[in-house]
């Protein structure tokens, strides 16, 4: 049962969300530019709300490198999860610190830097203010994380929002997939913001 | 012929494989009905419903499945049951509180033995991600490991 409502978002709401997350990477990309002294560019082309039953059409069925944060909302406790995940985590390790053999710690870098802009962008626009976990590393299939995610947000998760991003150096490109797990008041803040819309 | 058993799904077939992909922390639960050669495969997330009758649960998942059996004309005499899944994926307890995956298939264990199924082989625990083929048809199930690694069961 839906009683969300998120299962049927309208034209318009999909591009709100998908604005929350090019607002969310692009600030990711400013830090990871400063940090790497180089310009990284990222952006959503595509934001997917999939249903828990059904993430196995978003995922490969293949071992990934990831990391997982845990949103902490600060008047409400814990209120969804983060997971990034890096189908080229070579691709990205090569291309970031110039050495494919650091894959874990390039991905732990540059994954705790995406989680938190990102979180930080979020939060603003959605006028919260959230902290993130230290990210946890993890290889594994992307659905078996997801699913051990949405297990600790118990009964009250229907859904995940798939941030498919793509991050851009010169003329190198590399998927990253930034998955949202929200407990149910995480939605609800979603649904303020689409309130808002007018 | 695949049939996908979607997260909190339950599936009942005759004939192919029964497919459920990315258990972490989630079990998979199979029954076969070895007079009608019937399977069912569930892929459930926590161990106790709250009053929601949804395969999520475990409790509900075997409800669900020896409901859909039972109406095909299957005994509960006549049934095993195979389990695998309840890894514990993450490392940092900061993330994975109160141990869902043990918890997970001690409820299993807990249904299935007061329903009266015997459990004939199983595969539960650890860290790793895995997949599970149940042939519909005779029962047989094969749990793929995320590393690829395989193990009939």
């Amino acid at each position: 049962m839906d009683k969300t409502g998120f299962g049927s978002l309208s034209p318009e709401e999909m591009d709100a969300l998908k604005e929350l997350g090019n607002i969310g990477v692009a600030h990711a990309a400013t830090s990871l530019s400063t940090m790497l002294g180089k310009v990284v560019e990222m952006s959503v082309p595509n934001v997917f709300v999939a249903r828990i039953s059904e993430i196995h059409n978003y995922f490969k069925d293949e071992l990934v490198s990831g990391v997982v944060t845990a949103l902490e909302d600060v008047e409400n406790g814990r209120s969804g999860y983060l997971y990034i995940s890096f189908p080229n985590a070579e691709k990205v390790a090569k291309l970031l610190i110039d050495d494919a053999s650091l894959v874990e710690s390039a991905i732990m870098e540059v994954g705790n830097i995406l989680s938190s802009s990102f979180c930080n962008a979020i939060a603003d626009m959605l006028g919260i203010m959230l902290i993130p976990s230290p990210p946890s590393f993890s290889y594994e299939m992307s659905i078996a994380i997801v699913e051990a995610i949405v297990a600790q947000i118990a009964e009250k998760s229907d859904y995940v929002i798939i941030f498919e991003t793509e991050l851009k150096e010169k003329d190198d490109a590399i998927d990253i997939l930034v998955t949202l797990v929200p407990d149910e008041r995480f939605l609800g803040y979603i649904m303020k913001m689409f309130g808002m819309l007018g | 012929m695949d049939f996908v058993v979607g997260i909190g799904e339950a599936k009942i077939a005759k004939s192919g494989v029964l497919k459920t992909i990315g258990l972490g922390s989630c079990v998979a639960i199979a029954i076969y009905e070895t007079k009608l050669k019937v399977s069912g495969l569930a892929h459930a997330m926590l161990p106790k419903s709250n009053g929601l009758k949804s395969a999520k649960f475990v409790d509900s998942a075997i409800e669900i499945m020896l409901d859909s059996l039972i109406s095909m004309g299957c005994d509960k005499k006549n049934m095993v049951a195979k389990i695998a899944g309840g890894a514990q994926i993450f490392k940092h307890l900061t993330l994975e509180n109160l141990q869902i995956g043990e918890r997970n298939v001690e409820a299993v264990r807990t249904e299935l033995k007061r329903n009266g199924i015997r459990i004939v082989s199983e595969d539960v625990g650890g860290t790793l991600g895995r997949t599970v083929y149940l042939y519909a048809s005779d029962g047989r199930m094969l749990v793929r490991y995320s590393n690829g690694e395989e193990l009939w069961i």
